[in-house]
């Protein structure tokens, strides 16, 4: 996959969702995330995938200024219920929970008010739920995120499953990059 | 190759493990196959004693979207244990427990009641394991209810590692499985702490009269 100049996509789209082949998807997303960090100065990270923890270490590791982040995280209490509480971080139940995620991603577009929303990702959303709900979902939370003014960025895996979505979605976000020709 | 961390304990101290590895493979892969009703085809277990910052290095990454029977341990022995099965390996297991028939609609998601036939399965598999491990052993040993994670790439390692501390060595077990005559495959990984597994080996070289 070729690099994506999002600073330069998010000046002409406000929506965008990023195809990523499954082999270059961990070092994709740090790429992605560290374009965000060099352009914008408030980002939301809504992580499906990867715990707290371990993604915090990889920015880091990244030269990403974890500062300039608020964390909505849907996967680490899957693993440890009680996470250590920490200011720039809300926990979600379980990634398929998806009322309290959208109620979460409100609650931080009105109090966080970021820049930019990254989504990584919409593969972990098509494991639990199928195409016409995660559709459905997705419209509402792009038409919230274009209500407040900000940019977005989702993500997902070039698998299979996923081309439907991405038809789907191509209606919905502004621009498709690297998604089915 | 003999790994630093395994020049910290004595030759006897890892073939005890291994076997322990062996033992407890042995007892889940009959579990499994009886719930299957089918033969369960497994590797030989991979086991090796490494540094916290080596176990990455030994899981392969997912190049799919994967979902883990994830468990971590209460009492006895220090660790986490994670069954790691292809999205579609996973549906096609549930598929199989609920005993759909060819040409009916197979599944493609993972609904409330799916997640909790994964959670029993893991259940009745580290249940199996861990009861071989302390029998061997002579210890109580206790995991928590499974729970049920989804991921992609090389996160999956960060459950395998979830509050192991940095400085820990562990023994990392890595097992890969297939049900015969269905498309369903997986990993079973479990790491222990070498700390916490240091008082097992002990009581068990006392048992031998080698202490």
């Amino acid at each position: 996959m070729d690099r994506v100049n999002l600073a330069e996509e998010l000046k002409r789209n406000k929506s965008i969702l990023i195809v990523i082949p499954t082999q270059e998807y961990s070092m994709a997303i740090m790429d992605l995330s560290l374009q965000l960090s060099n352009n914008y100065s408030r980002l939301a990270y809504i992580s499906m995938n990867k715990m707290i923890t371990p993604l915090k270490r990889s920015f880091e590791d990244n030269d990403i200024d974890v500062k300039k982040f608020f964390f909505i995280d849907a996967i680490t209490k899957t693993a440890i219920p009680n996470p250590p509480s920490d200011p720039n971080v809300a926990f979600i139940p379980a990634p398929n929970d998806l009322t309290k995620l959208s109620i979460q991603i409100t609650k931080v577009l009105q109090t966080f008010d970021p820049d930019c929303i990254i989504f990584d990702s919409l593969s972990t959303l098509l494991i639990y739920e199928d195409n016409t709900i995660t559709s459905q979902f997705m419209h509402s939370l792009v038409n919230k995120i274009n209500a407040f003014g900000i940019r977005a960025v989702f993500t997902c895996l070039n698998g299979d499953k996923e081309m439907q979505l991405v038809r789907d979605l191509s209606l919905v976000v502004d621009k498709v990059i690297g998604g089915p020709a | 190759m003999v790994t630093k961390a395994e020049e910290a304990i004595s030759s006897f101290e890892l073939d005890a493990l291994k076997e322990t590895a062996n033992i407890g493979t042995g007892h889940a892969t009959i579990a499994l196959s009886a719930l299957m009703n089918r033969k369960v085809n497994i590797t030989i277990p991979n086991t090796t004693l490494v540094s916290v910052h080596e176990v990455g290095g030994k899981i392969t990454s997912a190049n799919e979207a994967v979902v883990g029977i994830y468990s971590k341990m209460r009492q006895g022995i220090a660790g986490n244990i994670v069954i790691i099965l292809p999205t579609s390996c996973a549906y096609r297991l549930i598929d199989f427990i609920n005993k759909k028939a060819e040409g009916e609609q197979k599944k493609d998601i993972l609904n409330k009641e799916d997640i909790a036939t994964l959670k029993k399965l893991g259940s009745l598999l580290y249940s199996a394991y861990l009861t071989a491990l302390a029998n061997f052993f002579e210890q109580n040993i206790v995991f928590q209810k499974p729970n049920i994670v989804s991921t992609f790439g090389d996160s999956i390692v960060d459950f395998i590692l979830v509050q192991i501390g940095e400085q820990e060595k562990v023994l990392l077990i890595s097992i890969n499985f297939d049900v015969e005559g269905t498309d369903i495959k997986g990993d079973f990984v479990l790491l222990f702490t070498l700390t916490s597994l240091s008082p097992l080996l002990e009581n068990l070289k006392k048992k031998m009269g080698m202490a």
